[in-house]
This record gives C-alpha cells, structure tokens and sequence, in this order.
C-alpha cells in the first residue's frame, strides 16, 4: 500500500503485461455506491479520466487505464517513486528557494500543457504533485477531482474529502473553476513549498473560508530568509482573490518565474527554467510542442564557455549539433569571417546529420560568455519517436532553405 | 490504376536508394500510402514554377529534367523527384520541369498521405530526406566554394 486518499487506496502494482509499476488507485466501495454516484457522474468521471489519460508530459503522471462501474473502480496511474511534495513543507525540511522556483516552474507548464488540452485539475496540493528526484516533479491525480461529491466544500470536509486549505475563493463560493482557479491552488502549495507556511490557517472551517475570501495573506519574504520581494510578488498575484487578478495565462506566469530564477544570486549551475526558455527561443524548435522541448532539455549536454573558445574547429571531425542558449559567437572558414551566431541560433547540423560522417565545415568561436546545449545523435536517439521526427523535420527545413538558396547563387554564378 | 499489383510497388520502392534505411515494414506501408500511376512517354509530370508539394518516386521508366529548356539530367526507376516541395508543403514552387521520356510509373505522396503512416515510417523517411538534403547542399557549397568570386 502506497497511502490512503479521499476516495480510495492506493497501491503498488506490477503491471504484467508491460512489467512496469504502476500504482493503482482501487476506489472506496462507498464512493462507487454512493447515490451521488449516478451514471451521469460516472460517465462525466470516464469522459474526464479519457481525457486525462490522453496527457503525455514529462511532468504529469500519466494516467494508464481507468475503469468504474457501481460495483467497484480502479484507475492506474504513472508511478513515480519520490514521495510528493507534503515531504517539503515541514521546517527544517524546506527546499531552497531555487530549488522552489524550479518546482513553481515545471507545474506551470504541465498546468498549461492540461489547460489548453481542455483540462482544470480542480484539486492542486501538495500531496498531488509528486517527486521524481529532486526538483524534477510531475503533477497527478488529473481527472480524480469528479470524484470528489460534488462542489460544495462543506460536504467534503464532512466527507474528510479533499483539503480545505488549497481552495480558491471561486471554489469556498461553490462557483465555477477555472484555470485561474488552478493558479490560485498552486501560489497556496508554493507559499507552503517556500515559507513552510500556509498562507491562510483556522480553528474551522468557516473561520478559514473567510480568510480565503477576504484576508491577504503575509509576505513570504517576512516568513522565510532569503525569499525575495519578487517571490512575493509572483505568489500574491496568484492568490488574487478575483481570478482577474490573478495572471491571465500559465505561459505568463512561467514566463515571470523562469524570470526569478534567471535573476538569482544563489544560481550556480544553468537551471532546467533557463534551459527550456532557452530553447523555446530557438526558431528551428518552433515546431515542437513542450513536452518534446523538454526532453531536449534532459537530453543536451549544457555548457557555459567563456569567451574566445573554439567549440568547433573547421576540418576536425565531429557529430554534435548545437544551440546557443545565450552569447555570442563567430564563425570562419580558412580565416575568413562568414557570419555571427547568436541566442537562439543552431549550429554544426550538416555533421551532425552524417554523424562524423562529414568534417566540420567551418570553425565556430565565442566571442562572450556562451551557453550551449549540445546534442550527439545517440543523445537525441533515446528521446521519443515524436520528438526525434519533429526535430529531424525541422532539420529538413532548414536544409533545405539553406539548399534553395545556394542553388540560387549557384545560378547566378557565372558558369 | 488496379494494373499495378502490390508486389510490384513494393519492388519499386524497394530499389529506391533514398528509401535503403526503410524496413520492409515501412515499405509496405508506403505502397500503401501512395497514389500509384502509370503514364504515357512525354507527359509533364511537375512542371517548374508551378505549385505542388508532392514527393514522386519513379517506380519505371525515364525521365528528363529541365530547367529554363536546358536539359539538367535525366532519372531512371528508382529516382525520387519534388522533395523540396514536398518539404515546404507547396510554399516554394517547384524547381524544373520533370518530363517522362518512356511509359512510367510513378508513386506520389504527399503531407497528409503520408500523415497516415507509422510514427517509424515518417520518422525514417524525413531522415532520409535529410541526409539527402544535406549531401546536396554539401556538394552546392563545394561548388560554390570553387566558383569564380
């Protein structure tokens, strides 16, 4: 047994047909039989865990199978092995800020990857964004919340159904959620994650919601060191009372916290945030959707090189393709200057396509200081089938741009 | 047409040097996936600066390619025609005129044609395609290189 939830138990299964695990959610007796849990409520469940079951992103846990009629239900999900985030809300226990912006981050996306998939969680917590290995996390338990009854809180905290505590003001006034509603769950979790505090506490339940609906919360600066004023301002705006004042989109506010975690004091190595806007920037990437970016991300082998360093010299074999995250470089052929590459520019792909096959055609050169990420083609062979072809059909384009208009200047050259 | 059988497609598409890396597999389900047709000698198949955004493999037969009139070369069973169009989905026209010179068969696929194929099967095709696209813009840079500036 992996732990007891609001409306079932959840266990460690070993799936035979693929010989993965996986975990497997068996839904309470009372939950299937319960007269709330009419056909209608069933179908809305299936028709929702459809839909989920259909989200594949490096940082949702995929819902494998899911299955309910009046008897008994059961929905398998992704296992992921690191506990959930309730481990790093105690004191003492707490992330480093950096570490939580990068959490903050990678909900974000896979909040945004769901909502423009059509689908709104409906019941962020702690306890529902589970730990891969250090910061790399992944969002569950989509599609689950129709099976919470209803939408009226009070019952559900009769029910011991859910936590009160995430609620946003829409959800305690039994109003319609949306995705800012969402957003609103999440600056809760990350107020927890960061201060290890929660921003609205109460003897009961009424006494909380009032809270919820009318109190701003405390800074998070003023509870934790080293949280700063722009941490306050990302996490405040997410708990705007009205969803209007909260931010408009999930790409805003990713957009805002990638932000923080560039601007970091603290910031040693190049943060996985950094490295996905990075390469959101690239133009040859437009084409792939973020979950492929994201296993780019993983995939690439992520440098930061000083000024005036040869990355590649012309002539010399090599099988690796490039992307300039940020900087500047210059490329020559036998001395002579061809072309400036800068943030966002792709580099060394003729070799890469032949894999060695083919000497590098012209020598590449810093000229500040450079991220790069780096791909070999073993590299980009373990990345799924979708992300290769999409990588590999961007490539083609390029080519064959680069290839027009050679033979256009080939027409032109005197014969 | 009906009088082309599927082993014959296959065998076509089989000789066919760009397709080397496809598994049998993925052979069949490009015969299956593309609009077989048998044409008569002297027919225009694409014709330069003219739309189109299919790819064409010729399954028998000859053809020339020409360019402003001038003869640029000519391609046997087994050649493969249109590529950069193809890639582009129609937004660069094509490049030369291509011309049957014999009775010939030709296979044609397009974007959407070919977006019902395995995940395998377009993966190993655009990478084909890319090694293809590469040698050639590798060889025009030669030429280039040793042009008269």
């Amino acid at each position: 047994m992996l732990g007891k939830g609001a409306s079932g138990t959840v266990y460690l299964a070993l799936d035979t047909f693929s010989g993965n695990d996986v975990a497997l959610k068996v839904l309470d007796q009372s939950v299937v039989a319960s007269p709330d849990f009419e056909a209608t409520v069933t179908a809305q469940f299936m028709n929702e865990a459809s839909l989920a079951g259909k989200l594949q992103h490096p940082h949702i846990a995929s819902i494998l199978e899911a299955s309910v009629n009046r008897d008994s239900g059961y929905i398998a999900l992704e296992y992921v092995p690191g506990g959930d985030l309730s481990q790093y809300v105690q004191p003492g226990k707490l992330l480093s800020p950096e570490q939580c912006i990068q959490v903050a981050f990678k909900s974000c996306g896979a909040l945004d990857y769901a909502y423009r998939q059509g689908i709104v969680h409906r019941d962020i917590k702690p306890a529902n964004i589970m730990v891969v290995s250090g910061t790399n996390i992944k969002v569950a338990d989509f599609g689950a919340a129709f099976l919470k009854s209803g939408t009226d809180p009070q019952l559900q905290q009769d029910m011991g159904v859910g936590s009160p505590y995430y609620m946003s003001p829409e959800q305690v006034s039994g109003a319609e959620l949306g995705h800012q509603s969402d957003m609103f769950s999440l600056g809760v979790v990350l107020y927890e994650l960061f201060t290890g505090k929660r921003p609205f506490t109460a003897d009961t339940l009424p006494e909380l919601f009032r809270k919820i609906l009318n109190e701003q919360p405390a800074p998070p600066s003023s509870l934790r060191e080293g949280v700063s004023k722009e941490v306050d301002r990302i996490l405040l705006q997410m708990m705007g009372k009205q969803p209007a004042e909260r931010y408009p989109s999930w790409a805003e506010l990713a957009l805002d916290i990638a932000k923080i975690g560039r601007l970091s004091v603290y910031q040693q190595g190049i943060q996985d945030s950094d490295k996905f806007t990075a390469l959101r920037k690239v133009p040859l990437l437009e084409r792939l959707n973020d979950a492929e970016m994201w296993e780019l991300v993983h995939a690439g082998r992520w440098t930061r090189i000083p000024s005036q360093t040869a990355v590649v010299k012309e002539g010399d074999p090599g099988k690796s393709l490039f992307f300039v995250a940020s900087g500047q470089a210059k490329v020559t052929k036998g001395g002579r200057l061809l072309s400036l590459i800068s943030t966002g520019e792709t580099f060394g792909e003729m070799a890469y396509v032949k894999a060695g096959g083919m000497p590098r055609s012209a020598t590449v050169e810093s000229i500040a200081d450079t991220v790069l990420a780096e791909f070999e083609p073993e590299m980009l062979q373990k990345v799924s089938m979708n992300c290769q072809l999409q990588l590999t059909a961007a490539l083609l384009h390029a080519m064959v741009d680069r290839l027009a208009t050679a033979n256009e200047r080939m027409t032109r050259a005197p014969q | 047409m009906t009088d082309i059988s599927a082993r014959d497609k296959f065998t076509a598409l089989r000789k066919v040097d760009l397709l080397s890396r496809l598994n049998d597999a993925e052979i069949w389900e490009l015969v299956r996936a593309g609009l077989w047709t048998r044409v008569p000698a002297d027919t225009a198949v694409v014709r330069e600066g003219e739309a189109g955004k299919s790819l064409f493999f010729l399954g028998s037969g000859n053809a020339k390619v020409t360019k402003e009139g001038k003869l640029l070369g000519s391609l046997t069973a087994g050649a493969c025609f249109g590529e950069m169009a193809y890639i582009k989905a129609g937004e660069m026209p094509r490049s030369a005129t291509v011309e049957t010179l014999s009775e010939a068969v030709l296979a044609e696929f397009d974007a959407e044609t070919l977006g019902e194929t395995s995940l395998n099967c377009r993966l190993q095709l655009t990478t084909a395609l890319l090694h293809a696209m590469v040698d050639r813009l590798a060889m025009a840079n030669e030429r280039l290189a040793k042009a008269p500036k």
